[in-house]
């Protein structure tokens, strides 16, 4: 099978969908109009309220929800065959992510630009609000650590990412300095500091950077600790000095590396070279947990993430011009995620076949290259394997556009390890809040502290990354726990979109009715499932974590399903105007 | 020259306000164009000169004129100077749902105080060609808030600008980086902060210079000596000190020594009970031929 | 092709790349200071509720200083009574300031 009549294939089926399906949602179901007037408009104040082309907030919300999800779940989600990966991705997207996109932002639009969470709120009362938070916690919680591991995986696999991946950070805090301190011209400094990262990248090729093993713990466990304490130190730095330069160059890399992995499998394929060398399926590989259900908790982020959900809505609700634009921004952006997801696929399924070095100094090629990687679950050091396949993959793919072999792994290593840590920073900056906010409630305030609550935030990860086994090996348990958390929240936001779309009258609401109660049935099969494998493994952290992640998600699905059949058809609820605002602006009706 | 200043503070039924005005007579007496300004709402100085005052300061003598603050009438000042502005810059719609809001305000503690330091600031800026303004200064409670009140607002000013500069830094950068949102105006809070921070240290600069006198006005009690103690207390810790006690209605025979060993190092000086009601110029004058001695040492 | 078409072509192909970059350019200037935007927006919210503070019930500096500074502060106030309705959701302000996806 050419990969690029899978990419071309796709990609165009997404353009077709995009115009079928999504605009079918659009009209039909939520009835955008475009004589109707969003808050953009109504509300202008050339503050918050600005109404901006729809390529530009396309382009703001795209670089905001893009990031190492899609890259490693479908990187371990293809030992089930490339085509559940790819259909999963594919339909999932579409049906499910767009949808929850869209409608969280449809919602936000027609409620001033608040929040799709400030709506969920109205049905998460303040007895369940600790709950949400329990949930929040967990979710950075696995989060910290798993990505911990993924940048301790690859710097152990691949020493000639270190260097540069480090130095990118005083990069990015020059860089910082100079435009946000000394007001120095960004484009020039843009240019400058995204020039010398492709320097470091480059040069680091010659200059590996290998962990010995310290004190019984393998490289990647000390690797972990390392990240784990830059991981605090980032995050208590004001936001100007590291952690916005940073993740602005990441934006960039980001449009680097999706238009060389374009652009490679194109040439790849033209060139005869780039073959589909995954199995099509393998419903049960040894070790591995089954395809059902734990293909839809492996995929999260590039088919439908939970995590879009909390993101406010906010900023692109209040910017969309006109109603129609907010088909392309929502709905839009989920597919290119997908068509990102779609790419990692291709790099795993066919790349990964052009040639891999094993440590041992072979070169595989074919099959015999994926299987390397997939013979098994925990193959070759589990979560390690499957971001290298990647990493191999996608390097094989540019290497066609002619750029040597050791460039181009630096490049996409470097390029996964960044967006990881970049993760790492904010999600232990939210996890502080969560931290703090759940003290303050529990009353012990002693705790709440900047750092104390920082250093939990991280210590709590580092525990959780060492209960898997400190080389990484483990870390693929977690993976699977992150995805559950996360398609938890994506069946509670879709929970509420239904809500919204039930008031709406009609049967429109099984748009995203449907995905929810698959999303809830999924996640707590596999939930299921879990809680048997740990058990039999006796990791008793482990088995407790999922027995919250199972109670939560049964929590969040009845109050969904009560306050779903407690709705009638009818008039839009609103979020309360705020009586300042004088007039109260109309629901949109289409 | 800016004319000297001279409070007289003290608990109120002191004598305070007779006090005040024996000084004020005796200064212009003397020659110096004093100005006699009644802070206190119960303004007696109406009765003492047996005349009705107003915010117009009037004549008693060619060298003494005397004036009652209306305190009422500057808290409405400001409210409706307040209100008019709003008016100007804020939304229609907004505006309305505001001033609902602002009603309640006009109750806030702390409005009473301000208007006299406003009314103190008006004095100021009308009698330049006075040599002395003596007030006769309100209850203790209100007298050392309006004393407090410079300073606090200046700690208050120097937190919110320092926020504020910080603010306008950062716009700045936004700013140069994106282009702006909108015309870029000067920041129009800034300078009012930086415009009240100038007026309240005027104001305190005033208030504890070399040429303001405080006189602490008591009687020979137990209760008055507790509580003048108190407000020496709270004036020392804003660096504001007490020229002088004066212990006021010592009845024959009786010694002030208990309160002037408790308040050394500050002079004190005592007033006898007079023999007749002090109401009136005559009687006035009648009083300060036998009691002249203690006032020049207070001026 | 014409001399003309192919001018034309050209010049559509042109201003198409212009209008490319000055979007590329727009999006990168925001995502330069997306996370510095929200910042100031919170820096901007604890001054309102310092100097405003006694319209949600917070103890405030002497009133007159927020008499003073209010009529200066329309935009402030607003926000901040919008605020009182969305302050419930913090989460949501910080994942979506955070960019986590």
């Amino acid at each position: 099978m050419n990969a690029l009549l899978i990419m071309v294939g796709s990609f165009a089926g997404y353009i077709l969908m995009y115009h079928l399906y999504g605009r079918t949602i659009g009209s039909r179901i939520f009835g955008l109009s475009q004589s109707a007037t969003p808050p953009s408009v109504a509300l202008e104040d050339g503050i918050d309220y600005v109404p901006t082309r729809k390529e530009i907030i396309f382009g703001h919300h795209f670089t905001s929800i893009a990031g190492t999800g899609p890259i490693v779940g479908p990187a371990i989600a293809i030992i089930w065959g490339w085509i559940p990966a790819l259909v999963w991705v594919f339909a999932g997207s579409i049906v499910m992510g767009a949808v929850h996109d869209f409608g969280a932002l449809v919602i936000s639009m027609r409620n001033q630009g608040k929040s799709i969470s400030d709506y969920t709120a109205k049905y998460i009362n303040s007895r369940t609000r600790l709950l949400f938070f329990l949930v929040v916690f967990l979710e950075l919680w696995i989060v910290i650590a798993v990505f911990g591991l993924v940048i301790a995986v690859i710097f152990a696999m691949y020493p000639q990412s270190v260097a540069a991946v480090w130095l990118q950070v005083p990069i990015a805090m020059g860089m910082g300095y100079l435009v946000y301190k000394k007001g120095m011209n960004v484009t020039l400094l843009s240019i400058c500091s995204i020039c010398l990262l492709y320097v470091f990248i480059l040069a680091g090729a010659y200059v590996p950077i290998q962990m010995p093993a310290v004190a019984g713990l393998p490289a990647t466990g000390v690797w972990t600790l390392i990240l784990l304490a830059y991981a605090f130190s980032a995050s208590v730095l004001p936001v100007t000095t590291l952690l916005q330069p940073r993740d602005y160059i990441n934006s960039h890399q980001l449009l680097v590396a999706m238009v060389l992995l374009i652009l490679g499998v194109v040439v790849a394929s033209l060139g005869g070279r780039l073959e589909v060398v995954a199995p099509a399926l393998q419903a049960h590989p040894s070790e591995a947990p089954a395809m059902m259900p734990f293909l839809f908790i492996t995929i999260a982020c590039g088919a439908i993430s939970g995590f879009h959900s909390l993101v406010s809505s906010g900023t692109s609700a209040k910017q969309v011009k006109t109603e129609g634009d907010s088909l392309f921004i929502g709905f839009g952006s989920m597919l290119l995620e997908g068509a990102l997801a779609i790419l990692v696929i291709l790099a795993v399924a066919a790349g990964i076949g052009m040639g891999y070095t094993t440590p041992a100094g072979h070169v595989l090629t074919g099959t015999a290259a994926w299987t390397a990687h997939y013979a098994s679950w925990t193959a070759a050091s589990g979560l390690g394997t499957k971001i290298s396949a990647f990493v191999d993959g996608a390097a094989n793919m540019i290497m066609a556009l002619g750029i040597p072999k050791q460039f181009t792994l630096a490049i996409m290593a470097v390029f996964v390890a960044s967006f990881a840590g970049t993760t790492l920073d904010t999600a232990t900056r939210i996890q502080r809040y969560v931290l703090s906010e759940v003290f303050a409630t529990l009353k012990l305030d002693f705790l709440t502290g900047k750092y104390t609550a920082t250093a939990m935030a991280v210590g709590s990860a580092l525990v959780l990354a060492f209960a898997t086994g400190a080389s990484g090996s483990g870390a693929l348990k977690l993976w699977p726990l992150f995805g559950a958390v996360n398609q938890t929240l994506a069946a509670l936001a879709l929970m509420v979109i239904s809500v919204y779309l039930k008031t709406r009258g009609g049967y429109k609401w099984l748009v995203s009715g449907i995905p929810a109660v698959f999303m809830a049935v999924m996640t707590l099969w596999a939930s299921g499932v879990n809680q048997r494998l740990f058990g039999q493994s006796h990791n008793l952290l482990l088995q407790l974590t999922n027995m919250v992640i199972i109670f939560v998600t049964c929590w969040i699905s009845l109050e969904g399903l009560i306050r779903f059949l407690k709705t009638g058809g009818g008039r839009p609820e609103k979020l309360a105007d705020s009586e300042f605002r004088g007039r109260a602006l109309e629901p949109e009706e289409g | 020259m800016k004319p000297e200043l001279h409070f007289f503070i003290g608990k109120g039924g002191v004598g305070k306000s007779t006090t005040a005005a024996l000084c004020a007579l005796f200064s212009s007496l003397a020659g110096r164009r004093t100005l006699l300004v009644s802070m206190d709402p119960a303004h007696n100085q109406g009765d003492i000169f047996e005349s009705r005052f107003g915010e117009k300061p009037r004549k008693v003598l060619p060298t003494l004129t005397v004036r009652e603050i209306d305190a009422d009438y500057w808290m409405t000042r400001h409210l409706k100077e307040t209100r008019d502005q709003i008016k100007r810059t804020y939304l229609y719609e907004s505006a309305f749902n505001l001033l609902d809001h602002f009603k309640v305000l006009q109750f806030s503690p702390g409005l009473e105080e301000y208007a006299l330091l406003r009314a103190f600031e008006d004095v100021l800026a009308h009698a330049g060609h006075q040599d002395r303004i003596i007030f006769d200064m309100a209850p203790t409670a209100i007298t050392l808030r309006f004393f407090s009140l410079p300073a606090i607002s200046l700690i208050w000013l120097d937190e919110l600008t320092k926020l504020r500069s910080l603010i306008c830094e950062k716009k700045e950068i936004i700013t140069k980086i994106q282009g702006p949102g909108q015309p870029v105006q000067g920041d129009r809070v800034m300078e009012k902060l930086h415009h009240l921070a100038e007026r309240h240290t005027r104001l305190r600069d005033r208030l504890v210079s070399q040429a303001t006198r405080i006189h602490l006005v008591l009687n020979n009690d137990r209760l008055s000596l507790v509580e003048a103690s108190r407000i020496r207390k709270r004036l020392g810790d804003m660096d504001i000190r007490i020229e002088d006690l004066l212990v006021n209605r010592l009845p024959p025979g009786q010694s002030a020594d208990e309160i002037t060993r408790a308040f050394e190092p500050v002079k004190c000086a005592t007033l006898p009970l007079a023999t007749e009601a002090l109401i009136g110029l005559p009687a006035l004058r009648r009083f300060l031929e036998t009691q002249g001695d203690i006032f020049p040492r207070l001026l | 092709m014409s001399e003309e078409a192919k001018g034309s072509w050209i010049g559509a192909l042109g201003r198409k790349t212009l209008r490319l970059w000055r979007i590329v350019d727009t999006v990168s200037r925001a995502k330069a200071v997306d996370t510095l935007t929200v910042e100031l927006e919170e820096l901007e919210n604890i001054f309102s509720l310092l100097v405003l503070g006694a319209f949600v019930g917070l103890p405030s500096p002497p009133i007159h200083l927020t008499m003073d500074l209010m009529p200066e502060m329309p935009h402030e106030f607003e926000r901040m009574i919008e605020k009182i309705g969305t302050a419930h959701d913090p989460l949501g302000e910080l994942f979506s300031a955070l960019g986590i996806g």
